[in-house]
């Protein structure tokens, strides 16, 4: 069910990406160009993918329809001491109140400035409890992917959970192999 | 005329740059005479709209369903199609009100039925200005990729979208959507799954990151692709005896 999800999100925001940009939309016309494009390097991909006249990708495309303004006006109305994991559960339940978006989903932010590749990130929220989120991400520092001061506010406690809390995955529903074979 | 959503930051009245006008609320109120020819329920529907998509154009025959009217009706449904893309997942209903007086009478129709089952908490979604800006940008270029003779792939793959939206079932849905976008990735022979997990992953921040899901999400498309695939063969390969033939296919995990 999570992953039906996650590919629709995922598919949505193709689907939104491509006609909304005359330079992405050329790419997709024929066979010919799609094996283009995916046949250059990971760099011109990304650079073709984010707004080729600005370098960054714009929030309106994003999913879902989270954008660097509700960030801010969730983290400006937030009034608890920041870094703790209160302030938090508030914030993320302030964005989910925005987003309206229940507990436990892969939620797709927009990239900040910073960002490596500008354009989406999956971030893999938990509010079941007070500060129980967790960000499926092992390598780079926050502020690259993060936007702007969601990033300095989630950064503190995104460390420390990371040292003392156990993996999600172990809390995620078992699902079967997909590796089937007739018998 | 959508439901189950929180309008924000939108004037009523708004022009989209297609020409489209959006309306917070419903902008008619049906007769008897309506409320009778499209049923109480499709009217209480209408009437509890929380966004319109209105598009207006002017015709000689108002009461004929030419081209003209075709084409506005697909340019509305584009529109609302882009704003289901801008991440609308629990939008429980979209409704197509056309015609009028005369010919053609007056039609409802459920344009986006969503019959998956959402949670129990979900809450009204909250739609702004910017969303309908973009999702009119959106619209624009799907008009155009619809209505040029190339974006095969592309066109395969919407439908494979629109399709997967109005599926109840989430096995299907996660394997038409994977679809739509296996169109657009063209994996390379023997690679597919590959392809898609790197391909995708590359068009996401910290995509290396989520190269494992998009892989497992590759195997269910494939799984049932196969699975679909080798019941249909299975039951070609049986000859028409006349008697009732049975196909049982056992499953077992390789773990």
């Amino acid at each position: 069910m999570r992953r039906a999800y996650q590919i629709e999100a995922l598919a949505s925001v193709v689907y939104t990406r491509v006609p909304s940009e005359p330079t992405l939309m050329a790419a997709f016309k024929t066979d010919a160009e799609i094996d283009a494009f995916w046949t250059q390097n990971e760099e011109a991909r990304a650079l073709l993918w984010v707004s080729p006249s600005t370098g960054q990708r714009r929030p309106t495309g994003s999913i879902p329809t989270c954008t660097d303004r509700d960030v801010q006006e969730t983290v400006d109305n937030s009034s608890t001491p920041e870094g703790s994991l209160q302030s938090d559960a508030d914030l993320l339940s302030g964005l989910l109140d925005k987003l309206g978006y229940f507990p436990e989903k892969t939620v797709l932010l927009p990239g900040g400035a910073g960002s490596r590749h500008g354009c989406t990130l999956f971030v893999n929220i938990r509010s079941n409890d007070a500060g129980s989120y967790e960000r499926r991400s092992r390598t780079g520092p926050r502020e690259r992917v993060l936007p702007g001061t969601l990033a300095r506010v989630l950064q503190p406690t995104c460390r420390e959970r990371r040292d003392s809390t156990v993996d999600t995955r172990r809390n995620q529903i078992p699902l079967p192999s997909p590796r089937m074979e007739r018998v | 005329m959508l439901h189950n959503i929180h309008p924000h930051d939108v004037t009523d009245g708004l022009v989209l740059a297609s020409g489209i006008r959006v309306l917070t609320g419903p902008f008619i109120q049906l007769s008897g005479e309506f409320e009778r020819a499209i049923g109480t329920l499709q009217a209480s529907k209408l009437s509890d709209a929380n966004l319109t998509l209105l598009g207006l154009a002017q015709s000689t025959q108002p009461t004929t369903d030419d081209n003209e009217s075709r084409g506005l009706r697909h340019l509305v449904q584009t529109v609302a199609f882009a704003l289901v893309m801008q991440g609308n997942p629990y939008l429980t209903d979209v409704l197509q009100l056309s015609g009028g007086h005369g010919g053609n009478g007056i039609l409802v129709q459920h344009l986006l039925p969503r019959k998956f089952v959402w949670p129990a908490c979900v809450r009204p979604l909250v739609i702004s200005k910017e969303h309908l800006t973009a999702a009119d940008q959106a619209a624009i270029g799907l008009r155009i990729v619809q209505s040029d003779d190339g974006f095969a792939r592309f066109k395969r793959g919407l439908r494979s979208w629109r399709l997967a939206t109005q599926e109840a079932f989430a096995g299907t849905r996660l394997h038409l959507f994977a679809r739509s976008l296996d169109a657009l990735v063209k994996t390379r022979k023997n690679h597919g799954r590959d392809d898609f997990a790197t391909r995708i992953g590359s068009l996401l921040v910290d995509g290396e990151e989520h190269v494992d899901v998009l892989s497992e999400i590759s195997n269910y498309e494939t799984a049932t692709s196969t699975f679909t695939t080798g019941i249909a063969r299975s039951a070609q390969s049986q000859k028409p005896t006349g008697s009732c033939t049975r196909c049982v296919v056992l499953i077992k995990s390789r773990r």
